[in-house]
C-alpha cells in the first residue's frame, strides 16, 4: 500500500509527537508513518533528539546549585494567608448566606446595599477603624462583581497613560510603561492590577512597618498608608462609598516621583452589555449572581437583541487575554443576535481555553472544525535558518563577517523570531483594522472606543519594541557589510486616519519579513542578490518611522476621545 | 516529572463554602513534589539561587490563596509555570542591577570526579546537548525548558504570551538546531 498522504514536514510531525494535532490529521499521519520509510525516520529521530533532552534535564540536576538554605514550613505560610481571609468578613458571610437561599437573582443588589449602609454604620461607630479592614472588604465587594474591562489613566510628572485595569500582556508595553513597570516592581506593588484593593493590601501586608489613616470623604473613604520600608513611600487610595471600588490612587515614591491612577469613567453602555441575562432555563435556575452594580436599574431583562461590534470587540478582548488573537487560526464573525467565533485545527487543549475564556460572554457561539488543511489568516510559516547544503552567496558572505556559521546561524535565528513575533502583531493590528473601519468605529460606545485604542495601542507598542530589537540585532550586521542603516528613511506615507494607515504599516512588515526570510532563511528568491541587505535596511528604517506616525494617531485618536 | 493528578479536586475547591484542611495539604503535596522543578526552571531563567528559592515558594502561596478565595484553577501544572515565569522576569526586573545568575553548569558537566557515577560518554552527551541549547534564542530556550516540564503547547503560550503556532514553530526550531548540535 502507498503513504496515504504526502511527506509530514517537521513541524507537523512534532506536534503528532506531542499530541498537538486534531485527531483526524493524527490518524493521517499515523497512517503515513506505517506507510513510509522515509518520514518515519524522521520520526525516530526527532524521539532521539527528544529523549536526549529529557535525559539532559535529568543530568543537570546534579549540576545545579542546590536550593541554599532548607525549604521553609509552607503550612506556616498558609496560616498567615488564612489569618487574613477569614477575619470576620460581613460582605462574605452575607453573601454565602443568599447564594443558596433561593433569593431571587435581582436580590443582590439592594442587599448588597443594606450591607455597605452597615458598613458605613459600623465605620461611624468606630473611628478606629483599620485599614486592612476596609480593604478587605474592598477586595470582597470586588470579588462579587462581574468581571468586566476597566479603563484607567495612570499619570506621573513626565508621562500619561491610558489602559485597561488589569492586563496580563507580557513584552507588551513602551519603554515608558517598562520604567513604571520597574518602579513598581521595585515597591512589590502589583503594576498589572495597580487600581485595586487587593494591589494595594497586598502591598501594605508585606510592609514590616507602616502608618495608616482612614477617613470619610464627601462620596467614600480615603485609605493612606505611610512607611519608611518601602521605595514607595505614602499610598493614598479612594474607595467609592456605594460599593468600595477604588477610584483613586496616589503613589509617592520617595520625594521625586509620584503615579496618579485614576479610573476612567464607567459607561452605562458596556454595564448593560455586561449584565445582559442569557435567555436559558437552565442558567434561570443556577443560584443568584452578583452584579455588576449597586443599582437594580442596570440588569437588563432576557431579551434577544441583535450583536453588535462592541460585543465583537468584546470578544476580541476576551481572545486576546489569552493571547488567541496572535495567530491561532481564529475568525470572528456577526450572526443576527450572535457573535461567531470559529476555528479550524485548534488543539483541543486550547479550544478548552478559548470556550472558558469566552463563557462570560452570553451571545457567542464558538464552532470549532477540523479540515485537513488550515485556512485561516495564520502568519506563513517561517523558514528555518539555512542550512550547509542551501547557504546563498549572500549568507556566506554575512556568516563570515560574523565570524562563522556558528554565528549566522544565532543571529539568523534570532531576527527570524523576532520577525515572527512582529508579523503576529502586524496580523493582529490589521485584524482591528478590518473588523472595526472608520463608520464602525465612530460608532462604537466611548469605552469601547477606548478599548479598541488600548488593544491598537499594545499591538503598536510591541511592533515599536520588536522592530527596534531588529534594528539592533542587524545593525551590526549591516554595518560590516558597508550599509548605511540610516540613509534614505523616506516619508511615512501613512494616511491621517489609523485604519488606512494599518495597512501601511502592515504592508512594510510583510516587506521587512521577506527580506529578512531572504537574507537569513530559507525562502525562495533571488537571495544571492547583493541589494538585500540594503532593501533590508531601508524597508526596516521605513517601517520603523511608520510606527512611529502610527504610535501618534493612535496617541491622537485617544485623546479626541475624551 | 511531575504529578498533578490533583487539578479535578482543585476545581471542586471552588465552590465549596469551608476549603478545610486538605486544601492545604493537597497544596503542600505539590510543592514539595514540585517545588524543585520551579527551583530549576527559575535558575533557568537567571535569577540567583537565594531569589529562585524564594521565588518558587512565592508561587505556591499564591496557589494556595487564589484557591482558598474560591477561583478555579483548570490546569494547576500551567498556572504554577506562568506564575513561575511571570515572577522571574518581575524579579530580574527589580533586580536590573545585578547580573544574571548563570550555573556554571558547562564548567561543572566539562569536570570529571564531580559525579564519578555519570560516565564519560553520558557527560560528553550532555556538555554537547548544553552547548547546543546555550545557542538557541531565548524564546526558543524558554519553549523547550516549559516544555521539558511537561506544559503542553498552548500551556506555553499563556506562559510566554505567544500563540500556539507560535510555540510549535519555536520548539521546531530549537529541535531541528539541536539535532544538527548532535550531529
Amino acid at each position: 500500500m502507498s503513504a496515504p498522504m504526502k511527506h509530514l514536514d517537521e513541524e507537523r510531525l512534532l506536534r503528532y509527537v506531542d499530541g498537538e494535532l486534531p485527531v483526524r490529521e493524527a490518524n493521517r499521519a499515523r497512517a503515513h508513518l506505517e506507510a513510509c520509510w522515509q518520514c518515519r525516520v524522521e520520526f525516530e529521530e526527532l524521539q532521539k533528539t527528544i529523549a536526549e533532552c529529557v535525559r539532559y534535564r535529568k543530568d543537570i540536576q546534579h549540576f545545579l546549585p542546590s536550593i541554599p538554605s532548607p525549604w521553609a514550613d509552607i503550612n506556616r505560610r498558609f496560616d498567615e494567608i488564612d489569618r487574613s481571609l477569614d477575619r470576620p468578613n460581613l460582605f462574605e458571610r452575607a453573601w454565602k448566606g443568599l447564594r443558596w437561599s433561593g433569593i431571587p437573582r435581582w436580590a443582590p443588589a439592594p442587599i448588597a446595599l443594606i450591607l455597605i449602609a452597615a458598613l458605613i454604620f459600623r465605620l461611624q461607630e468606630t473611628p478606629s477603624v483599620q485599614a486592612a479592614e476596609l480593604l478587605r472588604k474592598a477586595v470582597v465587594a470586588a470579588g462579587i462583581k462581574e468581571t468586566k474591562p476597566r479603563l484607567i489613566q495612570i499619570r506621573t510628572k513626565h508621562q500619561q497613560i491610558r489602559r485597561l485595569a488589569e492586563t496580563q500582556a507580557v513584552g507588551a508595553s513602551s519603554a515608558e510603561s517598562d520604567s513604571l513597570e520597574t518602579l513598581f516592581a521595585s515597591a512589590h506593588f502589583n503594576w498589572q492590577d495597580p487600581l485595586s484593593a487587593k494591589s494595594y493590601l497586598e502591598w501594605r501586608d508585606q510592609l514590616p512597618a507602616k502608618h495608616d489613616q482612614v477617613s470619610q470623604t464627601g462620596d467614600g473613604y480615603l485609605i493612606k498608608t505611610e512607611t519608611s520600608a518601602s521605595p514607595l513611600t505614602e499610598a493614598t487610595l479612594r474607595l467609592n462609598a456605594r460599593d468600595l471600588r477604588p477610584v483613586e490612587e496616589h503613589l509617592q515614591f520617595g520625594s521625586n516621583e509620584w503615579v496618579e491612577v485614576t479610573e476612567v469613567a464607567p459607561e452605562p453602555a458596556v454595564a448593560a452589555v455586561e449584565t445582559k441575562v442569557e435567555p436559558d432555563e437552565s442558567l434561570r435556575k443556577s443560584p443568584p449572581e452578583p452584579v455588576a452594580d449597586a443599582s437594580p436599574a442596570t440588569v437588563s431583562a432576557p431579551s434577544v437583541t441583535t450583536a453588535t461590534a462592541g460585543d465583537e470587540l468584546q470578544v476580541l478582548l476576551a481572545l486576546h487575554r489569552i493571547g488567541a488573537d496572535l495567530g491561532d487560526p481564529i475568525d470572528i464573525s456577526l450572526h443576527g443576535s450572535q457573535v461567531l467565533v470559529t476555528g479550524v485545527g485548534i488543539p483541543p487543549r486550547r479550544q478548552q481555553e478559548i470556550r472558558a475564556v469566552l463563557a462570560s460572554n452570553s451571545n457567542v457561539t464558538v464552532q470549532f472544525s477540523e479540515p485537513a488543511a488550515s485556512t485561516a489568516p495564520a502568519p506563513p510559516p517561517r523558514p528555518e535558518g539555512a542550512t550547509n547544503a542551501e547557504i546563498s552567496p549572500l549568507q556566506a558572505r554575512v556568516a563570515e563577517k560574523l565570524g562563522g556559521r556558528v554565528n549566522f546561524e544565532e543571529l539568523s535565528s534570532e531576527v527570524l523570531d523576532l520577525s515572527d513575533q512582529m508579523m503576529s502583531r502586524a496580523y493582529a493590528v490589521r485584524r482591528l483594522s478590518e473588523k472595526f473601519p472608520a463608520g464602525v468605529d465612530a460608532s462604537l460606545t466611548p469605552v469601547n472606543r477606548q478599548i479598541l485604542a488600548g488593544l491598537r495601542q499594545e499591538h503598536t507598542a510591541t511592533l515599536v519594541h520588536l522592530t527596534a530589537d531588529i534594528d539592533r540585532v542587524l545593525r551590526p550586521v549591516f554595518v560590516s557589510l558597508g550599509v548605511n542603516p540610516r540613509a534614505g528613511v523616506p516619508e511615512t506615507g501613512l494616511a491621517p486616519e489609523w485604519q488606512p494607515a494599518t495597512e501601511g504599516v502592515f504592508q512594510s512588515a510583510r516587506q521587512v519579513e521577506k527580506l529578512a526570510a531572504l537574507m537569513f532563511g530559507a525562502a525562495q528568491g533571488d537571495s544571492s542578490g547583493q541589494q538585500i541587505p540594503a532593501q533590508l535596511a531601508t524597508n526596516l528604517a521605513q517601517l520603523r518611522t511608520r510606527l512611529a506616525a502610527y504610535a501618534k494617531i493612535g496617541t491622537e485618536e485617544t485623546d479626541r476621545n475624551h | 516529572m511531575l504529578s498533578f493528578s490533583l487539578s479535578d479536586e482543585f476545581v471542586d475547591y471552588a465552590g465549596r463554602t469551608n476549603p478545610g484542611m486538605k486544601l492545604r495539604q493537597d497544596v503542600a503535596q505539590l510543592f514539595e513534589e514540585t517545588r524543585d522543578d520551579v527551583y530549576r526552571y527559575l535558575l533557568n531563567l537567571g535569577l540567583h539561587p537565594p531569589q529562585a528559592q524564594e521565588g518558587a515558594q512565592e508561587v505556591f502561596l499564591r496557589l494556595y490563596a487564589t484557591l482558598r478565595k474560591g477561583e478555579e484553577i483548570q490546569n494547576p501544572r500551567a498556572w504554577i509555570f506562568r506564575v513561575a515565569h511571570n515572577l522571574g522576569l518581575k524579579i530580574r526586573a527589580r533586580e536590573s542591577s545585578q547580573a544574571p545568575f548563570e550555573a556554571e553548569l558547562e564548567l561543572n558537566l566539562a569536570e570529571p570526579g564531580l559525579d564519578p557515577e555519570q560516565g564519560l560518554l553520558e557527560r560528553e552527551r550532555s556538555l554537547r546537548l548544553h552547548k547546543g541549547i546555550q545557542q538557541l534564542s531565548e524564546q526558543q530556550r524558554r519553549c523547550l525548558f516549559l516544555r521539558m516540564e511537561g506544559l503542553r503547547y498552548p500551556e506555553i503560550g499563556m506562559a510566554l504570551g505567544i500563540s500556539t503556532s507560535a510555540v510549535s514553530e519555536f520548539l521546531r526550531r530549537a529541535l531541528v538546531r539541536l539535532r544538527k548540535s548532535e550531529a
